[in-house]
């Protein structure tokens, strides 16, 4: 009884704070998407589940959810295959491992206007990395490819941001490589195990548990997805690059267009936790396995 | 003579002040300013000595700055959310248009703009160019000031445009796109032109459109919930003129690939010609021209037998607020009355090279056409030709968004024109 | 060695480099097919990196491999025929004892049914049928070990490389694992090679140990041999246990076949040699193991020490105590004695079984057995 009351006393402001600062205001975002409400003073009119209709019928709305879903699939392939590739190569034991995770994370530390900077530079028709470079080989017509163009641009941008989340995840995974005793390989050589073989049969099962983490952290990030695509608009984002967080910044936020639509904004970021949650459940569920010891 | 004096006075005042001697006489306002703009920027700058020189003849007036920048109406939205006093504050004209004056967060100005201008010898009202006010209305009821503005124009390389045999700038389109011509022959891409700025885009279209149709056109357009208006020829040969640049190749392709400022830097380094763009552009570019670099600035021209008028000009502005919620009204409006005065838009003018309110006020000789545009304004148009401000959501997500996939033949002429027509009517149908 | 004994595996003249550093050099050993190989030292010594050499885990910079009369010099592991069981087990925390029994049978692609008659077959030789389907961890550390044996019997491989497999058990366990290790070596009849720092596996374990030193072998023999006729100082010390006692002796006169050492505070006695001395030499290290010293009959002591430490084994006693001028000496004699701690002892030895061992550390008595 002293004990449980103990217990109860200890967590009371932990669980206090995190209700107020974290369930409160998810619940509050709830009960806000049911308001029209431009957010300018306390003014709203209660529109029951209105808000979810208008999004069901926005087109917007259903370009930015395939957008992120592109990003969230496409994007986590791509980033978890490069990061486990480049993972093997760096531990395949060539020359400078440290200088090159260096190099793969440094994306993570420059911020993300910079890098867009740069990515607008690689990708420039005229004078840009890409396209001087394909020329160079005598590639003239890959030379001529407008990677900007409303028709790339989303690719383009998947592209760079492929880039500057692989360096993230590569850390991650490779701390969860780097723990696998090197035995288990040797055993593996001796048996004459492929480098397939080991990956898929060792690697991989070994590696679960930070697998199970870094995909819950890249469908959190992929659902929220904002400041990488934004800052690739530069002066403005173009509606190719709408990602469900900045389709309800735009909505909500109104950036050079008066637009102020605060409830509809928070009916969005309803659908972004409902959908980052159902994610989160079924990647645990389908990825759930024993603990390892080794 | 009066004027000169109090500036005297004031001097003695602050004098005393720093001496340590008045200061318990003197009952403290502090106004409390939240800025569109960033700290260290020549408009700050300016407007920071307004603040200063303002203090300096009412030595009872004190400000308190937050330079917040380009997200400040919201960054005050939210702020007045929270209870945050808030005095006076600036954004875009249409921005407040579109949010907290059509929220009627700010005081009106009508009784200030009928008393006496700060100079004095005519009224507040006088203290604008005609037309700026009137877009600075909503419903005709005004809550802003416009202190400062930008039209949008074609800015043009005057040695290139001379080359192709351009004496005066062309009145019609034809004429227009003839100069074009030549300049392309002349080895030049005519037009810049950024792919992701929408809102740069479509002006092409709302001149065309204005040029063809009449000012009104878009907002008909746009307020017919069954979207059928956009099928009016109008349109249809707006986006054909539109079309026709490119076909021409006097929009480069590549272009289709640019982003922002990929195709101005083209223009700064003199590969191509034109821009239909804001009269920040010369300004922005400043750095980048060589020293003989002549800008030029023509009105957007005629399209034959089109309803229009040549000197109808967009204008972008920039304006004050003073909040509903202030504790000094009175002081926040003597204030903003200040700014307009010839002495302060003079500075604005010069230090930070931008168009200015008060028409007493001559423009840096960079944007001489822009002042002339201004002056010859026979209606001041907004952005959007008013959309954006009335159905900021359909203007950014639905017409400008839809615009940008046609003019970068993302789709035809056709298809751009049932998908306004399809998805005006959902706008309406989902509002 | 006869002419029809088959070579199982020959080390010719390897060497392996780190860097600067020289891991081993001149390596030369051949592995009777059949015998069971024990590679013995301390930590550093070489043994496990020569071991790695042989499985392919690590390339020689020098010297050639041969395993069934093929070169294997530049063969992948896989490619070599050889199994081997690693210290740490190195089972597959994922995978139940079956599945990681039958892992390189998977890896080969065997068909499904095979994998789990040879499995099974694995299973019952090892005693661990009942445990197949659970995973590593649900297994005490003998049981691991048992499932580690099994992945390497189910290759049916050439040679067995064992690396300090039983290091991780703990003392009966060992005894256990070293009596069914030599039972599995007399039922497959296999070439094992065994990595060990604990001479004792070494001794019981090996039809041959090779000893080794700093990356180089110190001497390779027979156990017994190894016991009775270490060739240098470092094997003498190495191998018996008790270990052997090293003292200054003053060389009183020293012939074609015999030299005469007097120990400190004792009388000079004869030893015969195989080896000339190099040389005047004024003193000789005369290594005496524990075991060849008796309790001297009145006047008869070759030294008298003084008594340090007495344990009592029940059939045999340690006593360890210290020569006039600081050396030390342990004593192993049968039966029970009762030495009070700071008497005098005076102390026979079997002069057929002293070494000699000049300023190089080479045993200058090595009796043909």
């Amino acid at each position: 009884m002293i004990r449980g009351r103990m217990i109860a006393g200890f967590l009371t402001p932990a669980i206090l704070v995190y209700g107020f600062f974290f369930l409160l205001p998810t619940l509050f975002t709830f009960y806000y998407s049911l308001f029209d409400w431009s957010g300018f003073g306390e003014e709203k009119t209660f529109v029951g589940l209105q808000n979810y209709v208008r999004l069901w019928n926005d087109y917007v709305f259903w370009l930015s959810l395939w957008n992120t879903v592109m990003i969230l699939l496409v994007g986590g392939v791509f980033i978890m295959g490069l990061a486990f590739l480049y993972t093997i190569l760096i531990n395949s034991g060539i020359w400078g491992k440290k200088f090159f995770r260096f190099i793969f994370f440094l994306p993570n530390i420059v911020s993300v206007v910079a890098l867009s900077a740069m990515w607008a530079y690689i990708y420039n028709p005229r004078i840009g990395l890409l396209n001087t470079a394909f020329a160079s080989v005598g590639l003239e017509g890959l030379s001529k490819t407008l990677w900007t163009s409303p028709d790339n641009i989303f690719w383009a941008m998947l592209a760079a941001l492929i880039w500057v989340f692989t360096g993230f995840f590569l850390i991650l995974i490779m701390a969860g490589v780097d723990k696998i005793p090197a035995d288990m390989y040797e055993a593996a050589d001796l048996a004459g195990a492929s480098l397939w073989q080991k990956f898929r049969l060792i690697t991989v099962p070994m590696t679960w548990d930070v697998l199970t983490i870094s995909f819950v952290i890249w469908v959190i990030n992929a659902i929220k997805m904002f400041e990488f695509p934004f800052a690739f608009g530069l002066l403005q984002v173009p509606q190719q690059l709408y990602t469900l967080g900045i389709y309800l910044y735009v909505m909500g936020f109104g950036k050079r267009e008066p637009i102020y639509q605060l409830g509809y904004a928070t009916a969005i970021g309803v659908v972004m936790l409902v959908l980052a949650f159902v994610m989160i459940v079924v990647i645990r569920r389908l990825m759930r396995t024993d603990s390892l010891e080794f | 003579m009066a004027r000169q004096g109090s500036k005297i006075m004031a001097a003695a005042t602050t004098a005393l002040v720093s001496l340590g001697a008045a200061t318990a006489a003197i009952a403290e306002t502090e106004l409390v300013y939240w800025s569109f703009w960033n700290e260290g920027e020549p408009q700050a700058n300016v407007i920071q000595s307004w603040m200063d020189d303002y203090s300096a003849l009412n030595p009872d007036v004190s400000f308190k700055v937050f330079w917040n920048g380009r997200q400040n109406q919201t960054t005050v939205r939210n702020a007045l959310a929270g209870g945050t006093q808030i005095d006076i504050m600036d954004a875009d004209m249409d921005a407040l248009s579109g949010g907290l004056a059509a929220e009627g967060l700010s005081v009106g100005w009508q009784s200030v703009l009928e008393g006496p201008s700060f100079d004095g010898g005519h009224s507040f009202a006088e203290d604008f160019h005609p037309g700026l006010l009137a877009q600075a209305e909503v419903d005709g009821w005004t809550g802003q000031i416009p202190y400062a503005f930008y039209t949008v124009q074609i800015f043009y390389n005057k040695a290139h445009f001379a080359e192709a045999g351009m004496e005066t700038p062309p009145e019609t389109w034809e004429g227009f796109v003839d100069v074009l011509r030549n300049v392309r022959d002349n080895g030049y891409n005519p037009l810049a032109v950024e792919s992701d700025i929408t809102f740069y885009n479509v002006h092409w279209f709302n001149y065309l459109i204005a040029r063809i149709a009449g000012p009104d056109f878009l907002m008909r357009a746009a307020e017919d919930k069954t979207g059928e208006t956009w099928r009016d020829p109008a349109v249809r040969q707006a986006l054909d003129l539109e079309r026709a640049l490119w076909d021409e190749g006097l929009i480069p392709d590549e272009s289709r690939g640019y982003q922002w400022p990929a195709a101005q830097t083209t223009l700064a380094y003199e590969e191509s010609s034109a821009a239909l763009v804001g009269s920040w552009l010369p300004i922005e570019l400043a750095d980048l021209v060589d020293d003989d670099f002549e800008w030029g600035a023509m009105k957007f021209p005629m399209v034959e037998g089109g309803r229009g008028n040549i000197d109808d000009v967009t204008a972008i502005g920039v304006s004050f607020v003073v909040l509903d919620g202030t504790e000094h009204r009175d002081a926040a409006q003597d204030f903003v009355r200040f700014t307009i005065s010839e002495e302060q838009q003079k500075k604005m003018a010069e230090e930070s090279r931008i168009g200015v309110a008060n028409p007493r006020v001559s423009w840096v000789p960079e944007l001489a056409a822009s002042e002339q545009a201004i002056a010859d304004a026979n209606l001041i148009l907004a952005e959007n030709l008013g959309i954006k401000v009335a159905y900021p959501d359909y203007s950014s997500n639905i017409f400008e968004a839809t615009h940008n996939r046609f003019f970068l033949g993302d789709m035809t002429a056709d298809e751009f024109i049932e998908e306004m027509v399809t998805r005006t009517r959902q706008y309406w149908e989902n509002k | 060695m006869t002419a029809d004994t088959k070579i199982s595996l020959s080390i010719e003249n390897v060497e392996k480099y780190y860097g600067g550093y020289r891991a081993l050099s001149d390596i030369d050993i051949s592995v009777v097919e059949g015998e069971f190989l024990v590679l013995v030292g301390p930590s550093g010594c070489g043994k496990s990196t020569l071991m790695r050499c042989i499985a392919g885990l690590e390339k020689i910079d020098a010297g050639t491999l041969r395993i069934g009369g093929r070169d294997v010099t530049s063969a992948i592991p896989s490619e070599r025929g050889v199994a081997m069981v690693f210290q740490s087990y190195a089972l597959y925390p994922h995978m139940t004892v079956a599945d990681n029994i039958g892992f390189p049978l998977r890896i080969a692609k065997r068909p499904k049914a095979e994998i789990k008659a040879r499995v099974a077959e694995v299973g019952r030789l090892l005693k661990i049928e009942g445990l197949l389907s659970r995973r590593p961890r649900e297994l005490s550390g003998g049981q691991r070990q048992r499932v580690a044996i099994g992945r390497a019997l189910v290759h049916q491989p050439q040679i067995y490389l064992f690396d300090e497999p039983l290091s991780n058990l703990d003392a009966a366990l060992r005894v256990e694992m070293r009596v069914e290790l030599a039972r599995l070596h007399n039922a497959t009849g296999t070439t094992m090679v065994y990595v060990t720092h604990d001479q004792v596996e070494a001794m019981t374990m090996a039809n041959r140990i090779v000893v080794m030193n700093g990356g180089v072998i110190e001497q390779i023999g027979a156990p017994l041999e190894l016991f009775n006729n270490p060739a240098n100082r470092f094997v003498a010390g190495f191998i018996g246990q008790p270990t052997t006692n090293f003292v200054n002796g003053r060389v009183v006169s020293a012939d074609a076949g015999a030299i005469t050492v007097e120990l400190p505070g004792g009388k000079p006695f004869p030893v015969a040699v195989t080896e000339r001395l190099k040389g005047p030499t004024p003193t000789l290290e005369v290594g005496i193991r524990p075991q060849f010293f008796s309790l001297a009959q009145d006047g008869a002591a070759d030294l008298t020490i003084t008594v340090d430490v007495v344990e009592q084994l029940g059939d045999e006693t340690l006593i360890y105590g210290e020569l006039d001028g600081d050396q030390s000496i342990t004593v192993q004699v049968a039966g029970q004695h009762h030495v009070a701690r700071g008497a005098r002892l005076d102390l026979a030895v079997d002069h057929d079984k002293v070494m000699l061992f000049d300023d190089r550390g080479l045993n200058l008595c090595r009796r043909p057995s």
